[in-house]
């Protein structure tokens, strides 16, 4: 099974990348050129929306981690959003949930995002 | 009643790209058996973490060599035996170390194994003659 990426911006600064189909030993690097070239972009954020992602393997999850450390790196950081049970599964036993971090739909992320932004604003005040 | 016992082969090259046969043959075993999504999931992934390794890292030449997978469901209890005949390695000896340090302190390596010791119940590893053989276990629940 193959993977495709959908990408696009979410809003100022915040980029939202859609795999679908097949995060494994195969596609991995699709996913880390995908960054690589995003990153050039300075994005503060990368939101990996993974509803139409239907597997994953320890490669898929270390691709995501890489994507996290190089998003820190840049005083970025990267949110998960939609994981679907068996995806969840695969970061659980190897213990890669970023608790905080994980959103169970896009309007608990948004929700997120906007309390994010209100304080950005406030402390420009 | 008679005992259920059934049984698929998958040869693989050592070439990446062999491992897309992995989830075909998985799903088609699973769905002659009634196996569950799940129990699908975790078989085609436990073996791509295990081939992936051996493909990775198994190999001194650049010579083409066989992966040997059997599948066995007998009763409720399915294993797999992967045979390959690359560098004598036992990867039930890695230790847990590559999911035990921070997410952002983690290398690739380790994490496919601790997935394939998580998802099935028994794992044995022998080296035969000149060839390595992992013989993993998981009980079923349909």
């Amino acid at each position: 099974m193959a993977l495709r990426l959908k990408v696009g911006e979410k809003s100022p600064g915040v980029q939202i990348v859609r795999p679908i189909g097949s995060l494994d030993t195969m596609t991995y690097l699709t996913l880390e050129d995908e960054i690589d070239s995003l990153l050039q972009k300075g994005p503060k954020l990368i939101i990996f929306d993974m509803k139409e992602l239907e597997y994953i393997s320890s490669s898929g999850v270390g691709a995501i981690i890489r994507a996290r450390k190089m998003m820190k790196n840049h005083d970025g950081q990267v949110l998960l959003v939609n994981l679907q049970p068996q995806i969840e599964k695969v970061f659980e036993i190897i213990k890669a949930l970023p608790d905080e971090r994980i959103f169970k739909d896009v309007e608990e992320l948004d929700r997120y995002l906007d309390r994010m932004q209100k304080r950005v604003l406030s402390q420009d005040e | 009643m008679a005992e259920q016992k059934e049984r698929a082969r998958i040869i693989l090259k050592n070439i990446f790209s062999e491992i897309e046969r992995i989830a075909a043959a998985i799903s088609a075993f699973g769905q002659k058996n009634d196996l569950s999504d799940e129990v699908i999931y975790d078989l085609r992934l436990v073996l791509e973490e295990i081939v992936s390794n051996i493909i990775k890292y198994g190999y001194k030449d650049n010579e083409e060599h066989q992966i040997d997978i059997q599948i066995n469901l007998e009763r409720n209890i399915l294993t797999l035996e992967v045979k390959d005949d690359g560098n004598p390695f036992n990867p039930l000896e890695v230790g847990n170390t590559a999911v035990e340090r921070p997410l952002d302190e983690r290398g690739a390596g380790g994490m496919g194994i601790y997935i394939v010791k998580n998802l099935m119940n028994k794992s044995e590893y022998h080296r035969v003659e000149n060839s390595n053989i992992l013989l993993l276990k998981k009980y079923i629940t349909k």
